[in-house]
């Protein structure tokens, strides 16, 4: 089980969260440009990576907060916790 | 050919200090050049091969596995085979995989143990109970065997459910001719079938890059070096982004650990396999005496092949719940697989965009009841270059189109 | 005959007498016994089957490793299936009976298949049963696979849950983890000691070695008593270390009330631990090895080391006429220590051509040495009565002993499940897996501990 370090409540354990997926994701547009293939790649396509992923958390049963989180799907090792709308830094596992 | 298996073979090699037994398959080396490839060594990737071999007469081809056969998904299913889905396009490809299960044991000539034990899904409350009536309607719709039942008519079919559940049963769907089958028995059975047809089944042999020209496949790059071919398919469950990258290919694909567990094994406790979606636990007892148990997926991308709590404790409590008396037994051993979700919990079996690379994946939790009609395609879309007439509905475009089949919902997939 | 209880020795408590059945017929022992070590004491040998052939098998173990006395503990709703007899903890009233046998132990039907053995190889089940159809034949092979049988009313006890956080968690309360939980709490961080059996020591409960200058009882009594004495220190016995998740997850397992008679049980059975640990040692020790030859599995075919624990904590001798077969110096520790008590060591059989120190101390006391040689076939037939031997490069037979006991030591394996399973490879033991685990003593490849914590 996961130990997530929620930025506003301090350590808390994976099942008080829920995983939004990748992310950094970003809409493609403007509207009346964006073909079937780009829309199908913003909704379905992920990258899935073996490795460091970047990916949304919400503290569902505590803040409600919504953060990123960048950590590597092998070990589960948590490498980096930032907030919600900041690009990715780099991370020590990383660089 | 190998030596048949029979009670007579057994019998003659009793009589003969068991010397005349040849390797189920052969474990090969790789050859410089196939007329095709499949990779991974699973479930779906022999039953290709021996499709390849057996419907299409192509012999020339190579099985190549990173690890060794059957150790992944195939190795840590909970063995259930079901057809009990919603959709037409489902309903036909699951349940043509049942009817070659049904025969498999006799065309492979290895006993798969498959065992029509009945698949029971349980409703425990009266709207789970309006979903069961639509989904049984829709498995007689499509052909498919569904009986649903009363609190007393369940009751009088498992016995031994708790008399006083903290969710109430209010009724259950049955599919008599779902069951389980001897899952490393199949990976096993199809290897030494395609083996005996010529296939050559390479183990420790990770794919490390593809050979690509001029657009379209022509070879792969292994850990054994590299072997030239202009047909290649894939069946790798949860490491299909991590493969079809290497060629450029990105996929609608999610990996995620679903979690597993069996316990001790104990004398025949329970004869059928029972699924309740809102407890979120299902069961059935082994041959050998286990419970097989299964539970969700830790819902975070995992390459780790590796067990968790959370999921074992709510399974547990579910399990207890339907079956208190179980309480007692003691876990054995818990495990995860690496499963391939994809948005509508329905799988792929398509061309990619590279010519010459065609993909089997998407299995989400429910691969193992699909392998020989997955195979059975994949090997119609390698050796044609078309897609079988059952998977057609199961291509990349569907994601461009909005043509999903939307079993996630229809039927309540665990993912 | 077989095993027999001392006159003197062990920990187990004289005074208070044990009555307890064994399946259907009543015994006794003491408290502070197992199940095991008081059929031992019993004269029992035979203790359950095996799983196909249904030959018979004895106690070949005396803690969690036991491959063999699998049994059934009481009846009804509270029955228990599987548990192993090393592992229950004797009290009045107790009732054990075997698993998978009919319609008895000595006499089990099910024994036929080894008359028809060559012709149900291994994996014949998939080479067969395939026509008329699978259907036909999986019943009755369903009824021949399990072991012990799972209650059909609901269980009548509670249970447990609890969090708890940690600094250190230490896996193993042998003179590794002692010593570790102590160099810990010195500093005053919290630690959690965590240990499967009833008593602390692991394996100092039987050395004769001394620690630090001193005997490996007193040692490990000062420590016990210095561990206990620390407000940071908290000792769980009766627990096992189950699982190692992620982020240093523990999940333990603890017996709280089930070595008491069933009347003076109250409240939990059982609690399910999970503690967040800041640094995991793994101090798990080590297996002791068995011996590959033929009929290897006959009752009176057992660990050097159990015999040894046995003796040392329950006063049991295996039995009274016994030979071991080692390839390493551990045994000969536990041939002299069953030879101090008065049983007869009728010879060692030991792979290697030359033995150091422990050999002189072995033929010191008039032990016969064969050196060079392994044991090939056991013979008998409930229990063993002789065990031939063969120089290591052959088979073929150049001699044989009488026996009704075979010791065997293979050497140590150490136990590396809780480390494997954090996603570690066994191979790289003195590397820990992880940023939050650490591996101390047998499993870092260490015979002797203390040294290396030192370190």
């Amino acid at each position: 089980m996961l130990l997530i370090l929620c930025p506003y409540c301090g350590p808390r354990a994976e099942i008080e969260f829920r995983c939004g997926g990748e992310s950094h994701i970003e809409r493609p547009g403007p509207y009346s440009e964006v073909d079937d293939g780009a829309w199908a790649d913003y909704l379905f396509t992920r990258k899935n990576p073996k490795g460091e992923h970047r990916e949304r958390w919400l503290h569902a049963a505590g803040c409600r907060q919504w953060f990123n989180v960048a950590r590597d799907t092998v070990s589960h090792t948590i490498l980096a916790v930032y907030p919600m709308g900041k690009t990715r830094p780099p991370t020590e596992a990383g660089t | 050919m190998t030596k048949a298996y029979s009670a007579f073979s057994l019998l003659c090699e009793g009589l003969n200090q068991q010397q005349g037994w040849e390797p189920a398959w052969r474990d090969a080396a790789p050859k410089r050049a196939y007329d095709a490839v499949i990779i991974g060594g699973g479930g779906h990737g022999l039953a290709t091969a021996y499709y390849l071999a057996k419907n299409h007469k192509l012999t020339d081809v190579a099985v190549i596995e990173r690890g060794w056969i059957g150790g992944g998904n195939t190795g840590r299913n909970t063995t259930v085979i079901r057809s009990n889905y919603f959709y037409p396009e489902s309903a036909a490809f699951y349940d043509f995989a049942l009817s070659l299960y049904e025969g498999l044991s006799k065309d492979l000539n290895y006993n798969i143990m498959f065992s029509q034990r009945g698949m029971w899904t349980l409703a425990h409350d009266r709207h789970g109970m309006d979903t069961l009536r639509r989904s049984a309607n829709a498995m007689l719709l499509n052909g498919i065997d569904a009986e649903l039942y009363d609190e007393a008519g369940v009751r009088a079919r498992i016995p031994g459910l708790n008399a006083r559940p903290r969710f109430p049963i209010v009724g259950g769907l049955v599919q008599q001719r779902g069951g389980t089958a001897r899952h490393d028995a199949v990976a096993w059975g199809y290897a030494r079938a395609a083996s005996a047809l010529g296939v050559d089944i390479i183990q420790d042999c990770e794919v490390l890059g593809f050979q690509i020209e001029g657009g379209r496949m022509r070879g792969v790059e292994t850990s054994r070096g590299t072997i030239r071919t202009d047909r290649v398919g894939m069946a790798v469950a949860g490491h299909s982004s991590v493969v079809a990258q290497k060629a450029g290919v990105r996929l609608p694909v999610s990996s995620y650990a679903l979690q597993a567990f069996v316990s001790e094994p104990v004398k025949p406790c329970l004869d059928t396999v029972v699924l309740s979606p809102a407890i979120g636990t299902y069961v059935s007892q082994s041959d050998k005496g286990e419970l097989v148990m299964g539970a969700g997926l830790d819902l975070y991308l995992s390459y780790a092949q590796r067990g968790s709590l959370p999921w074992m404790e709510r399974a547990a409590a579910g399990l207890i719940d339907l079956f208190p008396q179980f309480s007692r037994l003691r876990f054995l051993r818990q495990w995860a697989g690496i499963v391939d979700v994809v948005h509508d919990s329905t799988p792929i079996i398509d061309a990619t965009p590279v010519p010459g690379l065609w993909i089997n994946c998407g299995w989400g939790t429910g691969g193992f009841k699909a392998i020989p009609a997955g195979g059975w395609c994949l090997a119609h879309l390698v050796a044609t270059g078309e897609s079988h007439p059952l998977a057609r509905a199961f291509g990349l475009n569907r994601f461009r189109t909005g043509a999903l089949i939307d079993e996630a919902a229809a039927s309540g997939i665990a993912h | 005959m077989s095993g027999w209880r001392l006159k003197s020795g062990g920990t187990i408590d004289r005074d208070r007498r044990v009555r307890f059945q064994w399946d259907g017929r009543s015994y006794e022992g003491f408290a502070g016994d197992t199940l095991a070590s008081a059929l031992l004491a019993n004269g029992i040998s035979l203790v359950g089957r095996s799983f196909k052939y249904h030959r018979p098998r004895g106690l070949f173990a005396a803690g969690l490793e036991e491959p063999n006395g699998i049994v059934q503990l009481e009846a009804d709703e509270a029955t228990i299936p599987n548990l192993k007899a090393t592992q229950i903890e004797l009290y009045d009233g107790l009732i054990a009976t075997p698993v998978n046998v009919k319609p008895s132990l000595e006499f089990d039907l099910m024994a036929a298949n080894s008359l028809v053995k060559r012709f149900i190889p291994a994996a014949f089940y998939y080479k067969t049963f395939m026509w008329p159809g699978w259907h036909w034949f999986e019943p009755s092979i369903r009824r021949a696979a399990g072991l012990g049988t799972a209650p059909a009313e609901p269980d009548p006890d509670a249970y447990e849950h609890r969090f708890a956080h940690t600094d250190i968690l230490v896996v193993g309360a042998g003179a590794a983890g002692i010593a570790a939980a102590l160099a810990a709490a010195e500093s005053g961080t919290s630690v959690m000691l965590v240990e499967v059996e009833p008593e602390l020591g692991g394996g100092l409960r039987d050395e004769k070695q001394p620690v630090e200058g001193q005997s490996a009882t007193a040692w490990l009594k000062k420590a016990t008593k210095a561990l206990a004495s620390k407000s940071n220190v908290t000792i769980l016995r009766r627990t096992m270390a189950f699982g190692f998740y992620d982020h240093g997850l523990i999940g333990l397992h603890e017996r709280i009330a089930d070595h008491l008679p069933p009347d003076q049980r109250h409240g939990p059975r059982q609690r399910l631990w999970k503690v967040r640990c800041g640094q995991v040692i793994l101090a798990t020790g080590a297996f002791e090895r068995p011996f590959p030859f033929a009929r290897n599995d006959l009752p009176g075919v057992m660990l050097a080391s159990s015999a040894l624990s046995y003796l040392s904590r329950y006063a049991v001798a295996p039995g009274r006429n016994i030979v071991i077969a080692t390839n390493n110096d551990s045994a000969y520790t536990v041939g002299l220590a069953l030879h101090d008590a008065g049983i007869q060591i009728s010879a060692i059989i030991d792979s290697r051509t030359t033995v150091g120190a422990c050999a002189r101390d072995a033929e010191e006391k008039a032990i016969r040495l064969i050196l060079g040689a392994a044991p090939v076939r056991a013979k008998g037939r409930l229990r063993i009565e002789s065990v031939s031997f063969a120089p290591v490069s052959s088979t073929t037979e150049t001699g044989s002993v009488g026996c009704d006991t075979l010791l065997v030591s293979g050497g140590w394996n150490p136990t590396v499940h809780l480390h494997s399973q954090s996603g570690a490879c066994a191979a790289s033991a003195q590397r820990p897996s992880r940023p939050d685990a650490s591996v101390y003593g047998r499993p870092s490849g260490c015979r002797r501990s203390l040294g290396r914590f030192a370190e």
